[in-house]
């Protein structure tokens, strides 16, 4: 299993931190967790990457940040998709399904 | 869009609380690290385990943080601002290096922003003080001739007037010529007017300080003329009181009313560095009223209406006008002008923007001069580069521990070089105060000004980032290139090694041709401003001119002549006086030398000499001399006699005495006795005269070409029949210490007269010929330049040549302990300087050379260095290069090579 345990792939990280916190906020722990559970333990997302798409998606207003506290009773810091996100989401989500569906075309051709 | 304006909109938020922020990315990572714990913990797994591996898995919560810190929006705003504060505080660290660097940038700055003033001043100002001055033209007609192509003519007031209808709905002119006047204020003072069409203020659309432009009057009429105040004599003579207006002063004997005060910068319009700054501007009429009233006048007096030449007539485009149409409609009047020249192929009415004409004209001077500023700012940065390379060799560990704990090389070069911007900055900081002063003597010595305005201090600010880069690139690249390893095992030592101090040594080549070059430059300047000196005579600072106004005052023949002849007689008989005389001269010529104009109307004489085979005769140099005056100027009999007193008795003279020119050219070598016919003007019945004395001949200027002599014939005067005489005293000490004694005579004799013109020779040269004097006085200024250029050149090759020297100690030492003596030492660093020394003089001498020929080939007055001044310069850097290379090396090699061994 290890072998296929891959870093997200370039350029969807975005795509998917919107996707998990459409849902619900969260905090960075949480959809580093998230993220692998949902993946099947394949998408594992270092603090290095994590945390610096967390700022780009606040950055772009695509996502708001608040402190709450935690399900452990701890301060932690998380993240809402805002309008703005929502609209993001879309437009990446049509995106990278029309680019997955290409793929998936050329390789089934091939 | 949305998303650029929440990026800023996050930049400025965080900018503003970037310690909240900081703290808040502390937290975050901190609680990730938390959650992390509690779910190992959960798990089963101990704390101190769940720890390490929740930390081994953060990958460090610094270097987390870093990261994001990094990617953030606008993180290389924070870096920069990361790397000044280190440059900041770095550079504090070594306070002598960094007054060494900015010491010597601020004053290549401070020559540099000077230098840009002049050229804003001189190529790109408008008009000051009047509104929307790009509109303004003018208007002028010009002669082509086959050997000296368009030059300008005469504009006289009938031509004036045909151009006013003609050019009215295009463009309103008005006009102006300049005046010497008398102005009773209440004390007479003799005042430069500009004489103005009523229409003058209106066309320019001047701005004033209080009241309006000058009213205009009918012609004869009762009401008194107006005049406008300039602001200087506003505030000088009425402590700028604003109810002057409406006042009565008497200009002439005529009573005029101030209309009102024109702003201080207005001094009319924009027609070079040589304008005269009036003092006032009267109307045309007022003129016609005064020149009315006196027969004869001084040359500076306002002419009568017929030989009036209209100095400047200026234009206003109306809106929407062309300046095509101005001149579509100008140039078909150029058939009525009233000035016609033979011998001209073409003449042509051209109209211009007001001052383009200047710009053309002063244009060349400027591409002279301002190199000397840019040299001064290269040596003071080779000085920077210099000094910065050395620095880079001994933080060269700081560097490579830098490099190599992951400093990328573009942020460590970034850093380097943001501190030579933090130093090119202070330095241009420094220079501001030392630019402005120096900006206020150069305005006093050019009397012209040079604002430091928009344009200046954008070019400025661009110079500064220019500055930065070209001294601190080459050390901030050198100091990268090496690997880290190699920087950390590097000892200082290695770096002095001729091969590896090339970059170095470069720099000394082209700080030694630079400081030649420009040596050889100022030499130039020097040798040009020495060929206007008169080469004979009484030193001009001793010798005392004064010229009177009398005939403004409506003085009859026979008080004028008691007025000179006290006058004559009671200085000469002040102890202090070696000699004084009087001429009917116009004051001072171009070139200091008394009565060196030919013909004209108060000049010099008409000569017919038979023999000489000119049936007309011709005009020549020199005129009517008056007591002693070849005493009072200072110079020698060569054969026969000066004027005795019986010469100058009786109305027509019987006697001449001719200069040396004139002798051996006109008379071939044998004067005395021979007979001269003269007439003043070449009117008149002409006059034999015999000629009684030769004087030694004066020299003067003659563009580019050397001096020449003219041929001159002075005849005796009898005092009466010459109005406005100027007084020629010679003083024992200077013509200054004569002023007071002079004035104190004047005003006992008649308190009423004015002086015209007041000083020393080398005043009234000045305020005589205002272009000379400009560009004698920026000659000057550029050869100061020059010196300071050569300090700073001296300074840093002494810096770097013991810097070089310093860094080879080590090298010494061993050389020594194996037996090497200091001779040998002192010989081989001699040889290398001497090298450097040798380079770098024959590129600068070559560069000398050239700058010369293309500064002679645009600017004629100026004259070639000699080759004694180009050695003299040679010398003077042998000798700092000799002082810069021995003194180091005799220093390390007097001191004991165990020592050396022990410091290195």
């Amino acid at each position: 299993m290890s072998d296929i345990r891959k870093d997200v792939p370039q350029g969807t990280l975005d795509l998917l931190i919107l996707r998990l916190i459409s849902r619900e906020p969260m905090h960075g722990w949480g959809v580093m967790q998230t993220l692998k559970l949902l993946s099947g333990d394949v998408f594992h997302v270092t603090p290095g990457s994590l945390f610096p798409a967390l700022q780009r998606l606040e950055e772009n207003g695509w996502a708001s940040a608040e402190w709450d506290t935690s399900e452990n009773n701890r301060k932690a810091k998380y993240y809402a998709i805002t309008k703005a996100g929502r609209k993001q989401l879309e437009r990446a989500e049509e995106h990278w399904k029309a680019v997955n569906m290409a793929i998936i075309r050329v390789l089934e051709g091939a | 869009m949305m998303r650029r304006l929440s990026r800023l909109r996050f930049l400025f938020g965080r900018w503003r609380r970037s310690s909240s922020h900081e703290r808040a990315l502390d937290a975050e990572v901190q609680a990730y690290l938390d959650a992390d714990i509690d779910a190992r913990v959960r798990a089963g797994e101990s704390v101190v385990d769940a720890r390490r591996q929740a930390l081994m898995d953060l990958g460090g919560i610094e270097q987390v943080k870093e990261v994001v810190r990094d990617r953030r929006a606008g993180a290389w705003v924070d870096g920069v601002v990361q790397d000044l504060r280190y440059a900041l505080r770095t550079l504090g660290k070594s306070p002598s290096f960094t007054g060494s660097v900015v010491g010597s940038v601020s004053i290549g700055m401070a020559a540099m922003i000077a230098g840009y003033a002049f050229a804003n001043a001189m190529l790109f100002l408008e008009t000051p003080g009047v509104r929307d001055p790009k509109r303004l033209v003018e208007i002028n007609v010009e002669f082509l001739e086959s050997r000296f192509g368009w030059h300008p003519g005469h504009l006289y007031p009938s031509d004036y007037r045909v151009l006013a209808d003609r050019l009215r709905d295009v463009a309103p002119i008005a006009a102006s010529v300049s005046a010497d006047v008398s102005v009773t204020l209440p004390a007479a003072r003799s005042l430069h007017a500009a004489v103005v069409t009523d229409n003058y203020f209106e066309v320019l659309d001047a701005r004033f300080v209080t009241g309006g432009p000058i009213r205009p009057g009918p012609d004869g009429g009762e009401a008194p003329d107006t005049v406008v105040l300039a602001h200087h004599l506003w505030k000088r003579e009425f402590g700028g009181d604003a109810a002057v207006v409406g006042r009565v002063i008497y200009v002439g004997d005529f009573p005029s009313q101030i209309s009102g005060v024109a702003a201080p910068e207005f001094r009319g319009p924009w027609t070079g560095p040589e304008m005269q700054r009036p003092d006032l501007w009267i109307p045309m009429r007022l003129a016609d009223r005064i020149a009315a009233t006196a027969s004869a006048w001084t040359v500076a007096a306002p002419s009568p209406p017929r030989e009036r030449q209209m100095e400047l007539v200026v234009g206003r485009l109306r809106p929407g006008a062309e300046i095509s149409q101005a001149e579509a409609l100008a140039a078909p009047v150029v058939g009525q002008l009233t000035d016609a020249r033979p011998g001209t192929l073409e003449r042509r009415v051209t109209v211009a923007h007001l001052g383009d004409q200047v710009r053309r004209w002063w244009g060349p001077l400027v591409m002279i001069v301002l190199p000397v500023p840019i040299l001064v700012l290269a040596i003071a940065c080779v000085n920077a580069a210099n000094l910065l390379l050395a620095r880079v060799t001994v933080r060269e560990r700081e560097i490579a521990v830098r490099l190599a704990i992951g400093a990328g090389r573009g942020r460590i070069v970034r850093q380097l070089l943001l501190e030579s911007l933090v130093l090119a900055s202070a330095s241009t900081v420094l220079a501001v105060p030392l630019t402005i002063a120096g900006l206020r003597l150069a305005e006093e010595a050019l009397s012209m000004s040079m604002p430091l305005d928009s344009v200046v201090i954008s070019v400025t600010v661009a110079t500064v980032v220019m500055c930065a880069i070209a001294f601190g690139l080459a050390p901030a690249l050198r100091a990268t290139s090496r690997s880290p390893a190699r920087g950390l095992s590097h000892s200082h030592a290695g770096d002095a090694t001729p091969q590896k101090s090339r970059v170095r040594r470069t720099l000394v080549v082209v700080q030694v041709a630079v400081s030649l070059a420009l040596l050889a430059l100022g030499s130039q300047l020097i040798a040009s401003i020495r060929s206007t000196e008169p080469a004979a005579g009484t030193p001009s600072g001793q010798l005392l001119v004064a010229s009177f106004d009398v005939r403004q005052l409506k003085m009859s023949p026979d008080q004028a002549q008691r007025f000179y002849a006290t006058l004559l007689a009671r200085v000469s008989a002040r102890p202090e006086v070696a000699a004084a005389g009087l001429a009917p001269a116009r004051g001072a010529s171009s070139h200091g030398l008394p009565f060196s104009f030919s013909g004209g109307r108060d000049g010099g004489i008409f000569v017919r000499y038979q023999p000489y085979g000119l049936r007309d005769g011709f005009a020549c140099s020199g005129g009517y001399a008056a007591g002693d005056l070849f005493g009072a100027i200072g110079l020698r009999v060569l054969a026969g006699r000066a004027f005795t007193a019986d010469d100058q008795q009786g109305a027509r003279p019987r006697v001449a005495v001719v200069n040396q020119t004139f002798a051996d050219r006109i008379l071939k070598g044998r004067a005395l006795g021979q007979i001269l016919e003269v007439t003043r003007d070449g009117t008149g019945a002409p006059v034999p005269v015999e000629v009684v004395g030769v004087i030694e001949p004066t020299y003067e200027p003659s563009g580019g070409h050397g001096s020449t002599s003219r041929p001159s014939v002075y005849i005796p005067v009898a005092l009466a029949p010459i109005p406005g005489l100027t007084l020629f005293a010679s003083s024992r000490t200077s013509a200054g210490a004569l002023m007071p004694i002079v004035r104190e005579i004047v005003h006992d004799i008649d308190a009423r007269v004015a002086f015209l013109q007041f000083g020393s020779l080398d005043d009234v040269m000045r305020s005589g010929d205002r272009k000379l004097a400009f560009v004698m006085a920026l000659f000057w200024l550029a050869a100061i330049l020059g010196v300071m250029a050569m300090a700073l050149a001296g300074w840093g090759l002494y810096a770097v040549m013991s810097h070089i020297v310093a860094m080879r100690s080590r090298e010494f030492a061993i050389r020594i302990a194996l037996g090497a003596e200091t001779r040998a030492i002192l010989g081989m660093v001699g040889w290398q300087a001497g090298l450097l020394a040798l380079v770098g003089g024959a590129i600068g001498t070559f560069a000398g050379v050239l700058l010369g020929v293309s500064i002679r080939a645009n600017w004629s007055g100026t004259v070639a260095a000699g080759a004694g001044a180009l050695l003299l310069s040679a010398s003077v850097l042998a000798a700092v290069m000799f002082v810069a290379s021995f003194v180091p090396a005799a220093r390390a090699a007097r001191v004991s090579p165990i020592e050396l061994l022990k410091e290195s």
